[in-house]
């Protein structure tokens, strides 16, 4: 382990790792107990967390796709070019720039904050959710059902396909790669699935084989949580190593 | 109070002061404990590996500081993986985080690999609207990012030689600290059709599982482990190898509490209901 000179202070790169460090160590410290070093750290990420997305959203979305555009329509409005104003060539077909097109979604994002500015007006912030909420369902519910439903019904028995050559190569696996163990693993898997799915059936009371399938269930459950826990501890460590890696590689310097 | 009851009352910044040391230890002097490889990030090494070089790998770099000593590792690997194998790499974000750390990430393969940017390497950036930019990519690229993190035309970049849309790619690799992982599978991989690779920050990994065994992508990295497994798989051990023994130490330390805790909870609650038994009966006496 060999030291080299903690990162330099009279560099913008070393004053970064500095100050990042000491922010570091703050955080570090309500470990200890709550105090105004770790007050101080974590008021200053809120502050510089918030200002740093409104910029993001602001030249990401609001001026690329608002502001510029409305500008864009005020000019060729001021020039007497209608048609150009809103989005539209010499045939009066739509092209891709919106341009003053863009005043309907002004106007729908105004309408959600009447919800706060005016109780009269407020139920026009309806407008705005029903769109927004169509919208987003019909893009999302058919995807989500071929992704989350139908593809993983097929998923927790697909690997059963493997012990028939017809089916196999229908479902382009390999039927090479049958072995005991996969069986017992698409066993154990469609079980568990099975008994999973019926712990959460409420509609008929808990009784003879129902009730051997929800404790089943059960373990299933409790061995999926217990996997999470173990995946949550490790990336809690993980981001203590990436600090202790940072403060003894970057700032003291230390190389192994 | 007995010795069960003491272990229960534990203030706990024993248990964190004992947590850093366990953890600190092999950061400072790596004691080089064994890494295996699992099947689930060699099948991402293995496509990668006979894939043709024609056609650029979608690296979805989605995520931030705070998530990326676990996924940041992964990208070097996959990096250098590609590069060594011919294949370009384009690089987006959907999350606002990441910009900064995807751009340390870019320099890094300009001047550790030599990677010419532009041409063997491109970062598009960030664009806001997740899912609308996995659709418009769809339709064209340079739709959603007509230019490049640095302001050139995306259009002109030699990267995009031959690539339009998102089906021109060989795969998307989405590096992932949140659900867009869930976005890249349903409509990059099972709308369109491009094989999906997913790297995950551990906390996420379990869910994406199940993706993985129904045959949705073709591989996964949970973590750091993942990490250090792919970084033993190019042969180019680094951050999260170096962590591993690290990581090894803190479970170890992890599990020692937690059986110490449930022993004294069990003896110290069982002692507590002895003595009071013993004393109602020396009441009765």
């Amino acid at each position: 382990m060999i030291f080299n000179l903690i990162a330099p202070f009279n560099t913008p790169e070393g004053l970064g790792i500095w100050i990042a460090a000491f922010l570091t160590l703050c955080i570090f410290s309500f470990l200890y107990k709550d105090n105004p070093f770790y007050k101080f750290a974590e008021h200053l990420f809120v502050g510089v967390s918030t200002g740093y997305y409104i910029s993001i959203y602001y030249w990401n979305t609001l001026k690329p796709n608002l502001i510029d555009e409305l500008r864009k329509g005020f000019s060729a409005l001021g020039e007497g070019n209608v048609q150009k104003a809103f989005g539209l060539d010499e045939n009066g077909s739509i092209i891709a720039e919106p341009h003053l097109r863009m005043v309907v979604p002004l106007m729908l994002g105004i309408f959600i904050f009447l919800i706060f500015i005016s109780r009269k007006n407020a139920w026009l912030s309806r407008i705005s959710f029903a769109w927004y909420i169509g919208v987003a369902s019909g893009i999302a519910i058919p995807a989500s059902m071929a992704t989350r439903v139908l593809i993983q019904a097929q998923g927790s028995v697909r690997d059963f396909c493997i012990f028939n050559a017809g089916c196999a190569n229908a479902a382009g696996l390999d039927p090479q790669t049958a072995t005991t163990s996969l069986w017992i693993n698409s066993a154990l898997l469609l079980i568990g699935t099975l008994c999973a799915v019926a712990y959460f059936f409420f509609s008929l009371p808990s009784k003879g084989v129902l009730k051997a399938m929800n404790k089943v269930g059960i373990y299933f459950l409790m061995i999926s949580f217990g996997a999470s826990f173990g995946y949550t501890v490790m990336a809690r460590i993980s981001l203590l190593i990436g600090r202790f890696q940072f403060l003894f590689y970057d700032w003291l310097g230390i190389n192994i | 109070m007995n010795i069960w009851q003491k272990l229960s009352s534990i203030d706990r910044r024993w248990v964190f002061l004992a947590m850093a040391l366990f953890v600190a230890f092999p950061v400072l002097k790596p004691l080089g404990l064994p890494v295996t490889t699992t099947k689930e990030v060699e099948d991402i090494h293995s496509f990668i590996e006979n894939l043709d070089g024609t056609k650029p790998i979608i690296l979805g770099l989605d995520f931030g500081p705070s998530t990326a000593p676990e996924l940041t590792p992964m990208a070097k690997a996959l990096i250098r993986h590609s590069l060594s194998k011919g294949i370009p790499v384009l690089g987006v974000s959907l999350a606002p985080d990441a910009p900064g750390v995807a751009n340390d990430i870019m320099k890094w393969a300009e001047s550790e690999l030599n990677a010419v940017m532009g041409k063997d390497i491109a970062y598009l950036g960030y664009k806001v609207g997740t899912l609308n930019v996995i659709l418009q990519m769809g339709q064209g690229i340079s739709k959603p990012f007509p230019k490049d993190y640095y302001g050139n035309n995306t259009d002109d970049l030699p990267i995009m030689e031959g690539v339009e849309t998102l089906e021109d790619c060989a795969m998307v690799v989405g590096l992932e600290a949140t659900a867009i992982s869930d976005l890249w599978i349903q409509y990059a991989g099972d709308q369109m059709g491009v094989p999906i690779g997913i790297g995950m920050t551990a906390v996420s990994a379990p869910e994406a599982y199940v993706f993985y065994q129904s045959g949705q992508i073709v591989g996964l990295m949970g973590g750091m482990k993942g990490a250090a497994e792919y970084e033993l798989l190019v042969n180019a051990p680094g951050a999260a190898v170096q962590g591993m023994d690290a990581q090894s130490l803190g479970h170890i330390v992890i599990l020692v509490f937690i059986i110490l805790g449930n022993l004294g909870y069990f003896f110290g609650t069982k002692g507590q209901e002895i003595s009071r038994l013993k004393s109602l009966r020396d009441g009765e006496k």
